[in-house]
């Protein structure tokens, strides 16, 4: 048995592009032998596989491509040149409710939107009590879809969705919507999904979920893969050239040093980041310790004089999700070049509050009024640390914070 | 083509009842405006061209006669264009469906022509009630009537397969073809009788595809007459042709279709 059960190649998909209908005309009455349309390639070259049970990310800008690729992948559009071919049955969250029908009750939703689907109703009795389960909507499935609220709705179709066991589930932001409750409820569900051998992939602006879910990332610019690999380091890399995009008017860099992503436009950089505990440069803490994190910084006389510096960090987990992260702006510290000079240390000192575990920290240094525009330096995971389990762990979770638990009697 | 078309059976099928039921949706009596227009429509002819215009054949002396003659080409033309226009809109209308999932197209213009069907089928189910009530006397002539309205139809689906698919490159087609479907009613005896057509413009009916379906209906319901073999003919050629054409541009066209909703 073969486990792959995406197999994209070369795939690329022209649009024809007419400034005018009746431009399509002339071409029409002429057979072709006149052009005035301008072709348009919204995806280049796109190849990539997917196993049984794999999760891939795909991220990119708007306009990217990423909705093309995902209406081919569905069978919606089909491609120029290359090939997808789809082992199974392909189910995808971009439908979302786009099969419901006002008027008609959600129960009868169900039906129509799975024959739309091209499941038979005999697979459907079967699965209609996990999904009226799982929606909680028992109460409302013989009203009319019209009286329901958009969480209501959305509800009913993901439930409907999650059900319905495809081969390949394909989740777009149609997952923003709804409570929180029902969106951790959904994201257990895909993960059961993907452990019942269900292969997914998951189209994002938001780079958290798919650096906690995915085994692998890409990201689509301009119609073609930029980039693809580990989601962590995708995503930062995609991070690192949306600033680039941001401030073409700057000389901006990105490159990658001792597999850290370095980028911004290098009138300082970063030489070395230490941690320290008492006085000792140590990298494995207990939770709750006291920690010092030094940035060295070595400045060119590329900074104007006149504006003061941010210096920020960022502690990350093993999923790449940020923990914590401060600045000396937000902190009020006005950062001026008498307070600089050409070369300093700034350094951090906090009560690593953390959960066991293994973490990184990025560093960057920018301009403090437009800290998020002007980046000078930005070091991406430049120095890594343990926080160890010490078998007496007072709390649980990703941080410790400070509580203070009371008591009072009630009644009596 | 064919093929999809018999596999998504059971969603065309749900949607054109769908279509009907819901139509009204709101109103009182709701499903029932399916019946009770057409029984209107018909009793506001047989009031007015028997007893206020007072209309009536040369030939024929019964009371109605001409209000029965109207509505048996009339409710068959009611449908036919509300086939066609619909049916030319049916991509711009679902694209939503169109651009998400990979449903057939012919799937939503079937699913007009067949909801026509059944609302032709209900009309006439009216009328022949009208007409027993009216005393016009009953014959087994009527067994053709619905071989016309279906092959009518079919006639329909094949153009609405056509036009819908150049619809989505040239959206005024919509507008165009419902000027034209308008315009083309009058060209075909349904209000008038040929016999008041001047003999030197009676030639426009043999070019007229739709002439045979609507004559072979009146005959049948109001003159007790089955149709004329080339009238039958010319019915299942023309159904036939116009399927054939409509999968053809349909076939040629689907994938830009796909890429310009």
């Amino acid at each position: 048995m073969n486990d792959t059960v995406v197999t994209v190649d070369n795939l690329s998909k022209k649009f024809k592009v007419y400034k005018k209908p009746r431009h399509r005309l002339l071409e029409w009455a002429t057979f072709g032998t006149v052009k005035r349309h301008e072709d348009f390639w919204a995806l280049r070259n796109i190849s990539f596989r997917l196993k049984k049970g794999e999760s891939l990310g795909i991220v990119g800008p708007n306009g990217a491509g990423k909705s093309t690729l995902l209406k081919i992948l569905t069978g919606a559009l089909s491609p120029t040149t290359g090939s997808c071919v789809i082992n199974g049955r392909v189910v995808s969250l971009l439908e979302l409710g786009t099969g419901f029908h006002p008027e008609l009750t959600g129960l009868q939703n169900i039906y129509n939107s799975t024959s739309l689907l091209g499941f038979e109703p005999d697979y459907v009795n079967r699965k209609l009590d996990d999904i009226i389960e799982f929606s909680g909507l028992a109460d409302f499935l013989d009203k009319p879809v019209k009286t329901y609220s958009s969480g209501m709705y959305v509800r009913l179709a993901f439930s409907l969705f999650a059900n319905l066991e495809p081969d390949v589930y394909i989740v777009d932001e149609a997952l923003a919507v709804g409570d929180v409750f029902f969106q951790q409820k959904c994201y257990s569900r895909l993960e059961e999904m993907r452990n019942n051998g269900v292969s997914i992939i998951l189209v994002s602006h938001d780079p958290a979920p798919i650096v906690k879910f995915c085994d692998h990332a890409m990201v689509i610019d301009s119609g073609n893969i930029a980039y693809s690999g580990n989601p962590a380091e995708v995503l930062e890399l995609y991070q690192a050239k949306e600033y680039a995009k941001k401030n073409n008017t700057h000389d901006y860099q990105i490159s990658v040093q001792n597999d850290n992503l370095v980028y911004g436009n290098m009138y300082c950089e970063i030489e070395k980041t230490k941690l320290y505990s008492k006085n000792t440069e140590k990298y494995s803490f207990v939770p709750g310790e006291k920690a010092t994190i030094e940035v060295h910084v070595k400045c060119s006389d590329k900074i104007a004089a006149t504006e003061p510096l941010n210096i920020g960090i960022q502690i990350k987990n093993r999923f790449g999700l940020i923990i914590y992260g401060t600045n000396t702006h937000w902190n009020n510290i006005k950062v001026t070049k008498k307070m600089y000079g050409d070369r300093f240390v700034c350094s951090f000192n906090l009560p690593l509050n953390l959960g066991p575990g293994e973490y990184t920290i990025t560093v960057a240094v920018s301009e403090a009024k437009r800290f998020v525009e002007v980046v000078h330096c930005w070091v991406e995971n430049i120095v890594s640390f343990s926080v160890e389990d010490t078998g007496n762990l007072h709390f649980g979770g990703l941080v410790n914070l400070p509580v203070e638990i009371g008591f009072s009697k009630c009644g009596g | 083509m064919i093929k999809e078309l018999i596999q998504y059976r059971r969603y065309i099928l749900n949607n054109a009842i769908g279509e009907l039921k819901y139509k009204y949706a709101g109103s009182t009596v709701g499903v029932f405006w399916n019946v009770l227009n057409p029984f209107f429509q018909i009793l506001v002819f047989t009031f007015v061209f028997s007893n206020i215009i007072m209309a009536r054949f040369p030939n024929l002396d019964s009371t109605g006669a001409y209000a029965i003659y109207l509505c048996s080409g009339l409710l068959s033309w009611i449908s036919f264009s509300e086939c066609i226009n619909r049916g030319t809109g049916a991509f711009i209308e679902n694209s939503t469906f169109l651009k998400k999932l990979p449903l057939p197209e012919q799937v939503f213009v079937a699913q007009i022509s067949l909801s026509a069907l059944f609302s032709a089928t209900i009309s006439y189910a009216v009328l022949f009630i009208f007409v027993l009530v009216l005393g016009h006397g009953i014959s087994l002539t009527w067994l053709i009537v619905p071989v016309c309205i279906i092959l009518m139809l079919m006639f329909g689906f094949g153009l609405s397969l056509m036009l819908s698919a150049v619809n989505v490159f040239f959206r005024d087609i919509s507008q165009i073809v419902s000027i034209l479907v308008g315009l083309w009613m009058w060209l075909t005896p349904i209000v008038y009788t040929m016999d008041i057509l001047p003999e030197s413009y009676r030639w426009i009916s043999s070019f007229n595809p739709a002439y045979p379906f609507v004559t072979s209906l009146q005959n049948a319901i109001v003159f007790h007459q089955w149709p004329q073999w080339s009238h039958l003919l010319a019915m299942v050629l023309i159904a036939g042709v116009s399927l054939l054409l409509g999968f053809l541009v349909l076939f040629a066209l689907k994938k830009e279709v796909r890429d310009n909703l």
